[in-house]
Protein backbone atom coordinates (compact mmCIF):
# COMPACT_ATOMS: atom_id res chain seq x y z
CA UNK A 1 0.00 0.00 0.00
CA UNK A 2 1.38 3.58 -0.75
CA UNK A 3 1.74 6.28 1.55
CA UNK A 4 -0.98 7.96 0.81
CA UNK A 5 -3.49 5.30 1.03
CA UNK A 6 -1.62 4.33 4.35
CA UNK A 7 -2.14 8.87 5.65
CA UNK A 8 -6.23 8.26 4.10
CA UNK A 9 -6.93 4.59 5.81
CA UNK A 10 -5.50 6.32 9.37
CA UNK A 11 -7.53 9.02 9.07
CA UNK A 12 -10.50 7.27 8.55
CA UNK A 13 -9.89 4.93 11.52
CA UNK A 14 -9.30 8.04 13.65
CA UNK A 15 -12.36 9.57 12.77
CA UNK A 16 -14.51 6.92 12.96
CA UNK A 17 -12.49 5.32 15.60
CA UNK A 18 -15.79 4.88 17.81
CA UNK A 19 -17.42 2.30 16.19
CA UNK A 20 -14.23 -0.07 16.39
CA UNK A 21 -14.25 1.22 20.60
CA UNK A 22 -18.30 0.24 20.46
CA UNK A 23 -17.91 -2.97 19.09
CA UNK A 24 -15.09 -3.45 22.04
CA UNK A 25 -17.46 -2.73 24.35
CA UNK A 26 -20.07 -5.10 23.70
CA UNK A 27 -17.38 -7.99 23.22
CA UNK A 28 -14.93 -7.43 26.37
CA UNK A 29 -15.36 -6.91 29.79
CA UNK A 30 -12.00 -5.16 30.89
CA UNK A 31 -9.79 -2.73 29.89
CA UNK A 32 -6.96 -5.03 28.63
CA UNK A 33 -9.30 -7.09 26.77
CA UNK A 34 -10.92 -3.96 24.68
CA UNK A 35 -7.57 -3.01 23.70
CA UNK A 36 -6.38 -6.17 22.65
CA UNK A 37 -9.38 -6.43 20.54
CA UNK A 38 -9.16 -3.03 19.02
CA UNK A 39 -5.92 -3.36 18.01
CA UNK A 40 -6.82 -6.76 16.25
CA UNK A 41 -9.72 -5.12 14.63
CA UNK A 42 -7.37 -2.23 13.26
CA UNK A 43 -5.15 -4.69 11.83
CA UNK A 44 -7.88 -6.58 10.12
CA UNK A 45 -9.60 -3.35 9.06
CA UNK A 46 -5.85 -2.40 7.76
CA UNK A 47 -5.24 -5.30 5.82
CA UNK A 48 -8.46 -5.51 4.10
CA UNK A 49 -8.42 -2.07 3.36
CA UNK A 50 -6.80 -2.52 -0.33
CA UNK A 51 -10.13 -5.19 -1.07
CA UNK A 52 -12.47 -2.01 -0.18
CA UNK A 53 -13.61 -0.64 -3.18
CA UNK A 54 -16.28 1.70 -1.69
CA UNK A 55 -19.05 0.21 -3.09
CA UNK A 56 -20.88 1.20 0.43
CA UNK A 57 -19.75 3.82 2.78
CA UNK A 58 -16.28 3.63 4.92
CA UNK A 59 -18.21 3.00 7.83
CA UNK A 60 -20.81 0.58 6.89
CA UNK A 61 -17.57 -1.73 5.94
CA UNK A 62 -15.64 -0.75 9.35
CA UNK A 63 -18.93 -2.49 11.31
CA UNK A 64 -18.60 -5.35 9.10
CA UNK A 65 -14.97 -6.37 9.17
CA UNK A 66 -15.09 -5.25 13.49
CA UNK A 67 -17.88 -7.74 14.13
CA UNK A 68 -16.40 -10.16 11.94
CA UNK A 69 -13.04 -9.96 14.10
CA UNK A 70 -14.72 -9.93 16.94
CA UNK A 71 -16.81 -12.56 16.55
CA UNK A 72 -15.13 -14.99 14.66
CA UNK A 73 -11.55 -14.26 14.12
CA UNK A 74 -10.60 -12.63 17.26
CA UNK A 75 -8.54 -14.88 19.72
CA UNK A 76 -7.59 -13.48 23.30
CA UNK A 77 -4.29 -13.09 23.99
CA UNK A 78 -2.65 -15.05 26.62
CA UNK A 79 -0.59 -12.18 27.76
CA UNK A 80 -4.31 -10.43 28.92
CA UNK A 81 -4.75 -9.89 32.46
CA UNK A 82 -8.28 -8.64 33.33
CA UNK A 83 -7.81 -5.19 35.47
CA UNK A 84 -11.26 -4.44 36.09
CA UNK A 85 -14.73 -6.50 36.71
CA UNK A 86 -16.97 -5.83 33.62
CA UNK A 87 -19.73 -3.94 35.62
CA UNK A 88 -17.12 -1.37 36.45
CA UNK A 89 -16.06 -0.64 33.03
CA UNK A 90 -18.34 -1.29 30.73
CA UNK A 91 -21.36 0.37 29.81
CA UNK A 92 -21.04 3.26 32.77
CA UNK A 93 -24.98 4.97 33.58
CA UNK A 94 -24.76 8.43 34.54
CA UNK A 95 -26.74 8.48 37.93
CA UNK A 96 -27.04 12.46 38.29
CA UNK A 97 -28.87 11.86 35.00
CA UNK A 98 -31.96 9.77 35.47
CA UNK A 99 -33.81 9.05 37.96
CA UNK A 100 -32.99 5.93 40.39
CA UNK A 101 -35.65 3.60 38.61
CA UNK A 102 -34.01 4.40 35.26
CA UNK A 103 -30.72 4.17 36.06
CA UNK A 104 -31.58 0.43 37.98
CA UNK A 105 -33.29 0.19 34.72
CA UNK A 106 -30.40 0.58 32.34
CA UNK A 107 -28.05 -1.13 34.21
CA UNK A 108 -30.04 -4.07 34.31
CA UNK A 109 -30.60 -3.82 30.41
CA UNK A 110 -26.72 -3.30 29.86
CA UNK A 111 -26.08 -6.56 32.09
CA UNK A 112 -28.81 -8.24 30.06
CA UNK A 113 -27.32 -7.39 26.94
CA UNK A 114 -23.92 -8.26 28.29
CA UNK A 115 -25.78 -11.99 28.80
CA UNK A 116 -26.31 -12.94 25.48
CA UNK A 117 -24.91 -14.47 22.74
CA UNK A 118 -22.73 -13.26 20.24
CA UNK A 119 -24.91 -13.12 17.78
CA UNK A 120 -27.67 -11.94 19.59
CA UNK A 121 -25.29 -9.11 20.53
CA UNK A 122 -24.21 -8.48 16.76
CA UNK A 123 -28.16 -7.40 16.03
CA UNK A 124 -28.41 -5.47 19.43
CA UNK A 125 -25.19 -3.24 18.75
CA UNK A 126 -26.26 -2.45 14.95
CA UNK A 127 -29.78 -1.88 16.06
CA UNK A 128 -28.09 0.36 18.90
CA UNK A 129 -26.74 2.21 16.00
CA UNK A 130 -29.24 2.72 14.04
CA UNK A 131 -29.11 0.71 11.49
CA UNK A 132 -31.67 -0.93 9.37
CA UNK A 133 -32.74 -4.50 8.67
CA UNK A 134 -31.61 -4.35 5.01
CA UNK A 135 -27.82 -3.79 6.72
CA UNK A 136 -27.85 -6.26 9.66
CA UNK A 137 -29.70 -8.45 7.29
CA UNK A 138 -26.53 -7.96 4.79
CA UNK A 139 -23.81 -7.80 7.93
CA UNK A 140 -24.56 -10.62 9.50
CA UNK A 141 -25.36 -12.52 6.20
CA UNK A 142 -29.17 -13.84 7.66
CA UNK A 143 -32.51 -12.60 5.46
CA UNK A 144 -33.86 -9.40 6.24
CA UNK A 145 -37.19 -10.84 7.41
CA UNK A 146 -35.64 -13.19 9.86
CA UNK A 147 -33.22 -9.93 11.37
CA UNK A 148 -36.72 -8.73 12.20
CA UNK A 149 -38.07 -11.70 13.94
CA UNK A 150 -35.02 -12.19 15.64
CA UNK A 151 -34.60 -8.50 16.90
CA UNK A 152 -38.45 -8.60 17.93
CA UNK A 153 -37.50 -11.83 20.11
CA UNK A 154 -34.76 -10.36 22.06
CA UNK A 155 -36.37 -7.15 22.97
CA UNK A 156 -39.45 -8.90 24.37
CA UNK A 157 -36.98 -11.35 26.00
CA UNK A 158 -35.38 -7.92 27.46
CA UNK A 159 -38.96 -6.25 28.12
CA UNK A 160 -39.80 -9.37 30.15
CA UNK A 161 -36.37 -9.40 32.24
CA UNK A 162 -36.88 -5.79 33.40
CA UNK A 163 -40.69 -6.52 34.41
CA UNK A 164 -39.52 -9.89 35.96
CA UNK B 1 -40.98 -0.44 24.88
CA UNK B 2 -39.73 2.97 26.09
CA UNK B 3 -36.69 1.34 28.25
CA UNK B 4 -35.25 0.54 24.66
CA UNK B 5 -35.38 4.25 23.00
CA UNK B 6 -34.20 5.05 26.53
CA UNK B 7 -31.34 2.61 26.18
CA UNK B 8 -30.24 3.89 22.76
CA UNK B 9 -29.95 7.09 23.32
CA UNK B 10 -27.78 6.43 26.11
CA UNK B 11 -26.17 4.16 24.28
CA UNK B 12 -25.01 7.47 22.13
CA UNK B 13 -23.93 9.17 25.14
CA UNK B 14 -21.52 6.54 25.92
CA UNK B 15 -19.82 7.84 22.80
CA UNK B 16 -18.48 10.56 25.04
CA UNK B 17 -16.89 8.12 27.43
CA UNK B 18 -14.73 6.45 24.62
CA UNK B 19 -11.13 6.79 24.67
CA UNK B 20 -9.91 8.26 21.71
CA UNK B 21 -5.95 6.83 20.06
CA UNK B 22 -4.16 9.45 17.83
CA UNK B 23 -3.13 8.42 14.40
CA UNK B 24 0.77 7.56 15.88
CA UNK B 25 -1.15 5.36 17.78
CA UNK B 26 -3.21 4.02 15.34
CA UNK B 27 -0.43 3.31 13.38
CA UNK B 28 1.99 1.45 15.24
CA UNK B 29 -0.95 -0.61 16.01
CA UNK B 30 -1.97 -1.80 12.31
CA UNK B 31 1.67 -2.99 11.85
CA UNK B 32 1.37 -5.51 15.21
CA UNK B 33 1.28 -9.26 14.64
CA UNK B 34 -2.28 -10.29 14.11
CA UNK B 35 -3.63 -12.91 16.82
CA UNK B 36 -6.63 -13.98 14.69
CA UNK B 37 -7.92 -17.40 14.47
CA UNK B 38 -6.92 -17.49 10.78
CA UNK B 39 -3.30 -16.36 11.41
CA UNK B 40 -3.46 -19.82 13.36
CA UNK B 41 -5.07 -21.68 11.69
CA UNK B 42 -2.77 -21.36 8.78
CA UNK B 43 0.34 -22.13 10.89
CA UNK B 44 -0.83 -25.64 12.23
CA UNK B 45 -1.85 -26.22 9.00
CA UNK B 46 1.34 -25.16 6.99
CA UNK B 47 3.09 -27.15 10.01
CA UNK B 48 1.43 -30.68 9.50
CA UNK B 49 1.89 -30.33 5.81
CA UNK B 50 5.89 -29.69 6.53
CA UNK B 51 5.86 -32.41 9.08
CA UNK B 52 4.26 -35.02 6.93
CA UNK B 53 6.31 -34.27 4.17
CA UNK B 54 9.85 -33.96 6.56
CA UNK B 55 9.01 -37.78 8.12
CA UNK B 56 8.65 -39.30 4.99
CA UNK B 57 11.45 -37.59 3.55
CA UNK B 58 13.24 -38.51 7.04
CA UNK B 59 12.19 -42.22 6.30
CA UNK B 60 13.17 -42.37 2.75
CA UNK B 61 16.74 -43.63 3.02
CA UNK B 62 18.71 -46.39 1.54
CA UNK B 63 18.39 -48.38 4.45
CA UNK B 64 14.79 -48.11 3.83
CA UNK B 65 14.64 -48.78 0.00
CA UNK B 66 17.40 -52.07 0.86
CA UNK B 67 14.43 -52.90 3.44
CA UNK B 68 11.41 -52.11 0.67
CA UNK B 69 13.77 -54.36 -2.05
CA UNK B 70 14.11 -57.04 0.10
CA UNK B 71 10.18 -56.95 1.02
CA UNK B 72 9.06 -57.64 -2.85
CA UNK B 73 7.65 -54.16 -2.57
CA UNK B 74 9.92 -51.78 -4.60
CA UNK B 75 7.66 -50.94 -7.44
CA UNK B 76 4.53 -50.35 -5.20
CA UNK B 77 6.99 -48.02 -3.32
CA UNK B 78 7.61 -46.20 -6.02
CA UNK B 79 4.35 -45.66 -7.02
CA UNK B 80 2.95 -44.95 -3.50
CA UNK B 81 5.79 -41.96 -2.98
CA UNK B 82 4.62 -40.49 -6.30
CA UNK B 83 0.80 -40.68 -5.86
CA UNK B 84 1.38 -39.68 -2.23
CA UNK B 85 3.58 -36.48 -3.17
CA UNK B 86 0.90 -35.66 -5.80
CA UNK B 87 -1.88 -35.67 -3.44
CA UNK B 88 -0.36 -33.38 -1.18
CA UNK B 89 0.74 -30.80 -3.50
CA UNK B 90 -3.44 -30.85 -4.37
CA UNK B 91 -4.07 -30.21 -0.74
CA UNK B 92 -1.44 -27.30 -0.65
CA UNK B 93 -3.12 -26.16 -3.76
CA UNK B 94 -6.53 -26.47 -2.07
CA UNK B 95 -5.75 -25.16 0.94
CA UNK B 96 -3.98 -22.37 0.06
CA UNK B 97 -6.98 -21.70 -2.51
CA UNK B 98 -10.07 -21.64 0.17
CA UNK B 99 -7.31 -19.39 2.71
CA UNK B 100 -6.96 -16.28 -0.14
CA UNK B 101 -10.48 -16.81 -0.01
CA UNK B 102 -11.13 -15.40 3.35
CA UNK B 103 -11.77 -11.64 3.66
CA UNK B 104 -13.56 -10.16 6.95
CA UNK B 105 -15.39 -8.13 4.77
CA UNK B 106 -17.73 -10.92 3.77
CA UNK B 107 -21.10 -11.18 5.72
CA UNK B 108 -20.58 -13.26 9.05
CA UNK B 109 -22.26 -16.23 7.34
CA UNK B 110 -20.05 -16.28 4.49
CA UNK B 111 -16.82 -15.88 6.38
CA UNK B 112 -17.63 -18.15 9.09
CA UNK B 113 -18.40 -20.81 6.14
CA UNK B 114 -15.27 -20.24 4.45
CA UNK B 115 -13.28 -20.63 7.51
CA UNK B 116 -15.13 -24.24 7.99
CA UNK B 117 -14.50 -25.09 4.37
CA UNK B 118 -10.58 -24.40 4.76
CA UNK B 119 -10.53 -26.10 7.91
CA UNK B 120 -12.13 -29.23 6.44
CA UNK B 121 -9.91 -28.98 3.62
CA UNK B 122 -7.01 -29.64 6.49
CA UNK B 123 -9.28 -32.08 8.13
CA UNK B 124 -9.53 -34.44 5.09
CA UNK B 125 -5.84 -34.28 4.36
CA UNK B 126 -5.28 -35.77 8.16
CA UNK B 127 -8.06 -38.77 7.33
CA UNK B 128 -5.94 -39.13 4.06
CA UNK B 129 -2.71 -39.03 5.89
CA UNK B 130 -4.39 -41.67 8.90
CA UNK B 131 -6.03 -44.04 6.26
CA UNK B 132 -3.04 -44.34 3.96
CA UNK B 133 -0.41 -44.45 6.94
CA UNK B 134 -2.74 -47.66 8.57
CA UNK B 135 -2.95 -49.24 5.32
CA UNK B 136 0.81 -49.25 3.81
CA UNK B 137 1.74 -50.13 7.28
CA UNK B 138 -0.23 -53.08 7.17
CA UNK B 139 0.74 -53.55 3.78
CA UNK B 140 4.31 -53.82 4.89
CA UNK B 141 3.86 -55.67 8.20
CA UNK B 142 2.36 -58.52 6.15
CA UNK B 143 5.10 -58.31 3.85
CA UNK B 144 7.70 -58.22 6.41
CA UNK B 145 5.93 -61.72 8.16
CA UNK B 146 5.93 -63.11 4.28
CA UNK B 147 9.16 -61.98 4.15
CA UNK B 148 10.85 -61.94 7.16
CA UNK B 149 14.91 -60.86 7.67
CA UNK B 150 17.20 -63.38 7.39
CA UNK B 151 18.62 -62.26 11.19
CA UNK B 152 15.06 -62.15 12.73
CA UNK B 153 13.85 -66.06 14.34
CA UNK B 154 10.03 -65.72 14.61
CA UNK B 155 8.00 -68.56 14.54
CA UNK B 156 4.91 -67.28 12.71
CA UNK B 157 3.51 -70.80 11.84
CA UNK B 158 -0.34 -71.54 13.25
CA UNK B 159 -1.58 -69.58 15.91
CA UNK B 160 1.81 -66.85 16.76
CA UNK B 161 1.80 -65.94 13.39
CA UNK B 162 -2.27 -64.77 13.85
CA UNK B 163 -1.11 -63.31 17.15
CA UNK B 164 1.84 -61.21 15.87
CA UNK B 165 -0.44 -59.91 13.08
CA UNK B 166 -2.93 -58.79 15.39
CA UNK B 167 -0.64 -57.47 18.08
CA UNK B 168 0.84 -55.00 15.00
CA UNK B 169 -2.48 -54.09 13.98
CA UNK B 170 -3.56 -53.24 17.18
CA UNK B 171 -0.21 -51.14 17.77
CA UNK B 172 -0.38 -49.26 14.37
CA UNK B 173 -4.54 -48.98 15.26
CA UNK B 174 -4.06 -47.20 18.60
CA UNK B 175 -1.22 -45.38 17.22
CA UNK B 176 -3.43 -43.87 14.48
CA UNK B 177 -6.27 -43.63 16.59
CA UNK B 178 -3.65 -41.17 19.32
CA UNK B 179 -2.74 -39.04 16.39
CA UNK B 180 -6.52 -38.71 15.64
CA UNK B 181 -7.61 -37.65 19.03
CA UNK B 182 -5.02 -34.73 19.61
CA UNK B 183 -5.66 -33.57 16.30
CA UNK B 184 -9.32 -33.38 16.34
CA UNK B 185 -9.14 -31.76 20.59
CA UNK B 186 -6.60 -29.10 18.67
CA UNK B 187 -9.04 -28.28 15.79
CA UNK B 188 -12.17 -28.66 18.73
CA UNK B 189 -10.84 -26.26 20.96
CA UNK B 190 -9.51 -23.57 18.35
CA UNK B 191 -13.30 -23.97 16.56
CA UNK B 192 -15.26 -24.24 18.98
CA UNK B 193 -16.57 -20.11 19.33
CA UNK B 194 -16.83 -20.62 15.65
CA UNK B 195 -18.66 -23.21 15.73
CA UNK B 196 -21.46 -22.08 18.68
CA UNK B 197 -21.35 -18.86 16.93
CA UNK B 198 -22.44 -20.14 13.24
CA UNK B 199 -25.03 -22.86 15.37
CA UNK B 200 -26.60 -19.19 16.46
CA UNK B 201 -26.39 -17.84 12.98
CA UNK B 202 -28.08 -20.56 11.75
CA UNK B 203 -30.72 -20.55 13.88
CA UNK B 204 -31.77 -17.08 12.60
CA UNK B 205 -32.88 -18.38 9.56
CA UNK B 206 -34.93 -21.46 10.54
Amino acid sequence: MTKAQEKEFLKQLEKHQNIVHKVCKMYTNDEASHKDLFQEISIQLWKAYPKFRGDSKFTTWMYRVSLNTAITLYRKSKKIIATQDIAEISFKVKAEEYDTTTEENLKFMYAAIKELNDIDKALVLLYLEGKDYKEIAETLGVSQVNARVKMTRIKRKLKSLLSS
Amino acid sequence: MKELELLKKDWKKQEKALPQYKIEELRQMVYKRSNSLIRTIFIISIVEFLLSCALSIWFVDDEYWQLVTHLHLKTVTQILLVVSYTITLFFIYLFYHNYKKITPQDSTRVLMKKILRTRMTVRYYIIYILISTGLSSILYFIFSLKYPMPETDLNLSGINGLIVIGVGILFIGVALLLVWIVYTLLYGILLRKLKRNYENLKKIDL
